[in-house]
């Protein structure tokens, strides 16, 4: 023990000797710590931690396969199916989440609901901590309405009330009385702040109409797979039993563990991240290990000398070891310091897709993950120093410097292979970021179809209703909304869309080719129809208004947008987009036919196609464009829009203005506003956090190694002194001695620069999910960044070469 | 430019030397001091002789080699070379006649550790433009032999006693076939035994006709050479007058 502490001792001792060296190394491994801390608690706090509930791992996420083989939610009777059949699952739920304005709190708000079946929280084993959960009978249809709200809502709307006998929330135009206040922290589905009963209107009877996702409790014994089993043969038999044989009849049934279904779509991208920083860690601890063999080669004749005294070999390597330890321990007390600014801004940076931030912080694991990746980091440098520094010859090392040979350079091999795979990890890393950076760069140049600059859109939930006359009513506010929004000053124009593109909040689904004299007298009659594989088209449905379509600057091709003449009881009508037209009228002009889609807002009447407009990107720039169905809000009216606003004036004015005109014409209808260009911005938010981070990770990278290749080269000139004043003497101009350091600089960063695009070849493969009009092998990023490595080597090379050609031929002879 | 072994014998026969020093002065400043380390040197060294320079530490002997062998520029005086004024030439102008002109033998042999035998002795042959390889293989080998070191061509040179790493020097020296070798304590970093090989080696070269010009502070080697020049606080000296300003300053 008091070996140790003399070992401690010394150690601090010499750490404070030199404190230039101690502190690049500590700022380098502080930097590579750091940065692996912070991308580790992403990781870990959106992957790895635990779902916050009571034998999380047992719960699980149950979906439909459809005809394409992928997941898609559950239609009602094949929940039902699935529910009753079963022999895995305790208690299997069903959820649908919707945003909807609420009143009859403290203030109207726009809140995130949940509709769900009542084996819901027995799924998460929770229960209300005031009132009750619901019950089998508040799920029946004509039930009494009844919500459970979350504590934050119960607390900040609910005034805190134990007595629930009064509280009561109206959404879509239904009195709901609060019978419950769920847990602090329970939030599932994510931002849900409202859970309704889902049957009390009853259930849609279609076997196709996917409106609801599934969760389950598995029962004890049982396992993933077979869970996973008893569901594909609950889901095959219906299929087999059904008559409703169509393209989006489920196929399959699958059965994922909930933690895996959240964060499924992240999974990749994140571990590729963890990748990417792990060789930003590499690299520093190259860099440091570069330091710690030139300290050791400084300190050779002091080793010898111990060896000569009689130290063993083993403490010697004990006494590298506590330096390496100490070093990492600091630089990794300073990483994780600096990780807890990094977790800060890593979670502004996140994008919105981006699930269970709320988990993401420097926790207890994390830290205990930086306390190991410091002792892994300590051990490595340790033993390699150690190993290196002691297996010199005693007697060379004690008697060197007695006779000469100029500039032998068999200890600075190694320092040039560190260098060498520096460059190889970093040139892998640099060409990840410029493959990112180029995706990013193709995706922007997409044009989206619509104007991105000076559109404010505002969010406006009506309630939902099945009343013709109300839903009359309500195109009528919109047409009343939309007319007084004009007059707002530096508004130019003003329409309406039942979801934005770039949001991928568009429902999609079977249109029916007929005409008029073709409508069938029963519900029966469109299944028939339905089967009819020549009279199906598939595309997005949109509620819009002509002005949108100006708004965004959404060009019409062919026909006309809708204007006066498509009143409410004239003939629907319907504007299509151009992909639509060329994929299911290729060689025709849709303008004049007639369709049906009445399976997207209930409304079987026929709708006459009379325009043709541009694509626009529904799920993003890096998505194909969507075939779409646009119909007339004032003929089928729909209570969830959001309203644009082309305005030249500041966009904190038209906001306040519009949510004024809003409130004059009903003060129970909350609303949210937004420009466009942040939902622009949002739909690139994973590439642009995905290039901020690798990008940092290949620049900080090429820094290190940068110093890396300064460094050992410096280290080499310097060692080199009398070797250069010989090769003077006898001889050589600035010119030779130049050209002779940056030749063997170059044959290290060349090594590693081959090294690296072989390397390459292999890793970007693994990044190739998240690239865009670029390839993995994409000749301009490896060629760009090649030479750029290349070229900040020779940099890195000139400045120890140039001071190479300034050495003083007279210090040949000083020597003697 | 040198002029050829011809023309330059003419003009050694016509009395002009290969080295010509005059008035040659050489001072160090640093920040507060000015020293003087030549002070009026006149030198001159005729085609084929061997000169040995001596005097105690700090003469200013060092100094002079590292003006002669062009490391070095004086700070007053002049220098010819072959006839030609050096004093003032630039760096690569100095390089270039080094390299053809000159020899050096460095008392601790400043052979280089990662490179062989034969890379030493051809390394200052690699400086010469357009030397064909040929040409730079036989007078490699040609000066290894002429050492006793040809068997030894892919030896590195810790694999070489002190004696035999001295004699790759000496090649290395002679490769270039310069008009002068100049040589700095050849013998400091060597025992006895070699010491008097290398000496005789000097001496093997001087009868076949080189230029030498040692320095060396053992009166023992120096009587090897032709004419020993004698440096005493940066001037030469005679014989005589050395001893007695050695005597008086023990005294």
């Amino acid at each position: 023990m008091s070996g140790l502490v003399q070992d401690v001792r010394y150690a601090l001792r010499q750490l404070r000797k030199s404190p230039g060296f101690t502190a690049v190394v500590v700022f380098t491994l502080a930097l590579g710590i750091g940065a692996t801390t912070a991308i580790f608690s992403v990781v870990y706090g959106v992957l790895l931690r635990p779902l916050p509930y009571s034998g999380a791992d047992r719960i699980m996420a149950v979906s439909e396969v459809n005809s394409n083989g992928r997941l898609s939610r559950l239609a009602d009777p094949n929940f039902d199916d699935f529910r009753d059949q079963n022999h895995s699952f305790q208690s299997l739920a069903k959820y649908a989440v919707d945003t909807v304005s609420v009143s009859g709190a403290s203030q109207p708000t726009r809140t995130t609901v949940a509709a769900v079946t009542p084996e819901f929280l027995t799924v998460f084993a929770v229960a209300p901590v005031v009132g009750r959960d619901f019950t089998a009978s508040d799920d029946q249809k004509g039930a009494a309405p009844v919500a459970l709200v979350s504590y934050g809502y119960w607390r900040q709307h609910l005034g805190s009330a134990r007595d629930l006998s009064q509280s009561h929330l109206k959404l879509n135009s239904a009195v709901y009385a609060v019978i419950g206040v769920l847990p602090s922290g329970f939030q599932f589905p994510n931002d849900v702040d409202v859970w309704l009963a889902a049957d009390i209107a009853g259930e849609n009877a279609s076997r196709t109409g996917h409106n609801y996702s599934g969760v389950g409790r598995l029962k004890d014994g049982v396992n993933v797979e077979q869970a996973g089993q008893d569901v594909s043969a609950i889901a095959r038999r219906i299929y087999q039993e059904s008559n409703e044989k169509n393209d989006y009849l489920l196929r399959d049934g699958r059965v994922v563990p909930l933690q895996e279904s959240i964060t499924g779509a992240v999974r990749s991208p994140l571990l590729i991240l963890l990748g990417a920083v792990g060789f930003l860690l590499l690299v520093a601890c190259a860099n440091v290990a570069n330091l710690l063999l030139s300290q050791a080669s400084v300190r050779e004749r002091e080793f010898s000398i111990r060896i000569a005294l009689g130290v063993a070999r083993g403490r010697l390597m004990r006494q590298f070891l506590t330096e390496a330890f100490l070093l990492s321990l600091i630089g990794g007390v300073l990483g994780v310091l600096a990780a807890l600014w990094g977790v800060a801004a890593l979670v502004a940076l996140a994008p919105n897709n981006l699930p269970r931030l709320d988990s993401v912080s420097v926790s207890l694991p994390v830290l205990l993950f930086a306390f190991l990746l410091c002792t892994a980091v300590a051990a490595g440098l340790g033993v390699f120093t150690a190993v290196r520094a002691t297996r010199g010859d005693l007697r060379k090392s004690l008697v060197e410097g007695g006779r000469g040979q100029a500039g032998s350079q068999g200890g600075q091999r190694v320092g040039r292979w560190i260098v060498a795979a520096q460059i190889a990890i970093t040139l892998a890393l640099v060409i990840g970021a410029g493959l990112l950076g180029r995706s990013l760069m193709k995706v922007m140049e997409v044009n989206p179809g619509f104007r991105v600059d000076k559109i404010v859109a505002m969010d406006v939930s009506l309630p939902w209703t099945g009343d013709p006359k109300a839903k009359s009513a309500q195109g009528i506010f919109f047409s009343t909304l939309i007319g007084r929004l004009k007059q707002i000053p530096g508004v130019r124009g003003v329409g309406a869309a039942s979801a934005l593109p770039m949001t991928g909040g568009l429902p999609d689904g079977m249109f029916l080719l007929m005409t008029q004299n073709e409508v069938p007298k029963t519900l029966d009659g469109f299944g028939v129809l339905f089967n009819q594989k020549e009279r199906i088209g598939n595309a997005d449905f949109c509620v819009a208004t002509d002005g949108y379509f100006h708004v965004l600057g959404i060009p019409l091709i062919r026909g006309r947008m809708f204007d006066e003449r498509d009143g409410a009881n004239t003939a629907h009508v319907a504007v299509i987009s151009q992909s639509l037209a060329l994929d299911r009228w290729p060689h025709q002009d849709p303008i004049g036919h007639t369709i049906e889609f009445g399976n997207m807002d209930g409304d079987v009447r026929l709708l006459t196609i009379v325009g043709i407009v541009g694509d626009t990107h529904e799920y993003g720039l890096d998505e194909p464009s969507r075939p779409t169905v646009y119909v007339n809000l004032f003929q089928r009216p729909s209570p969830v829009m959001t309203v644009t606003m082309l305005s030249d004036a500041d966009t904190g004015s038209v906001s306040s203005a519009a949510r004024g005109i809003l409130s004059e014409l009903n003060p129970e209808i909350p609303t949210t506003f937004r420009t466009f260009q942040q939902v622009y911005a949002a739909s690139l938010g994973s590439r642009k956090f995905n290039v901020i981070l690798i990008g940092f990770f290949g620049t900080t990278a090429l820094l290190l190694a940068t110093a890396g290749v300064f460094g050992v080269m410096a280290y080499s000139v310097s060692g080199r002194t009398r070797e250069f004043g010989v090769r003077v003497a006898l001889g050589a101009t600035s010119g030779n001695v130049l050209r002779m350091v940056l030749r063997q600089g170059m044959r290290t960063i060349l090594i590693g620069v081959a090294i690296g695009i072989v390397g390459s070849f292999a890793l970007t493969q693994t990044v190739s999910s998240l690239l865009f009009g670029v390839t993995a092998t994409d000749p301009v990023t490896f060629g760009g960044v090649t030479l750029l490595l290349v070229a900040v080597g020779l940099l890195a090379c000139y400045i120890p070469a140039r001071r190479a050609t300034k050495v003083d031929p007279i210090v040949a002879l000083r020597y003697e | 430019m040198i002029e050829t072994a011809t023309s330059e014998a003419a003009r050694i026969e016509a009395g002009q030397p290969l080295i010509q020093i005059s008035d040659l002065t050489k001072v160090f400043y640093t920040d507060e001091i000015e020293t003087h380390a030549l002070s009026g040197i006149h030198l001159s060294i005729a085609k084929g002789e061997y000169v040995a320079m001596s005097g105690p530490s700090g003469c200013g002997k060092s100094t002079l080699l590292s003006i002669i062998g062009l490391l070095d520029t004086p700070t007053a005086g002049r220098y010819s070379l072959n006839g030609k004024t050096v004093e003032n030439l630039d760096f690569a102008e100095r390089s270039r006649i080094r390299n053809q002109e000159i020899g050096f033998i460095f008392q601790s042999f400043n052979l280089i550790g990662d490179l062989t035998v034969y890379e030493n002795v051809e390394l200052p042959l690699t400086y010469r433009q357009r030397m064909p390889a040929a040409d730079r293989k036989a007078r490699v080998m040609e000066a290894l032999e002429r050492v006793g070191m040809a068997h030894r061509v892919r030896h590195y040179p810790s694999q070489l006693s002190g004696g035999q790493q001295q004699r790759v020097a000496v090649a290395r020296a002679l490769g270039g076939k310069p008009s002068i070798l100049l040589a700095d304590e050849p013998t400091g970093n060597l025992d006895s035994r070699n010491g008097e090989a290398v000496m005789e080696l000097l001496q093997e070269l001087h009868r076949e006709g080189a230029t030498i010009c040692m320095v060396t502070h053992d009166p023992r080697f120096a009587k090897h050479a032709q004419r020993e020049v004698h440096l005493f606080d940066g001037k030469v000296v005679a014989e005589e007058e050395l001893k007695k300003l050695l005597a008086e300053t023990s005294a």
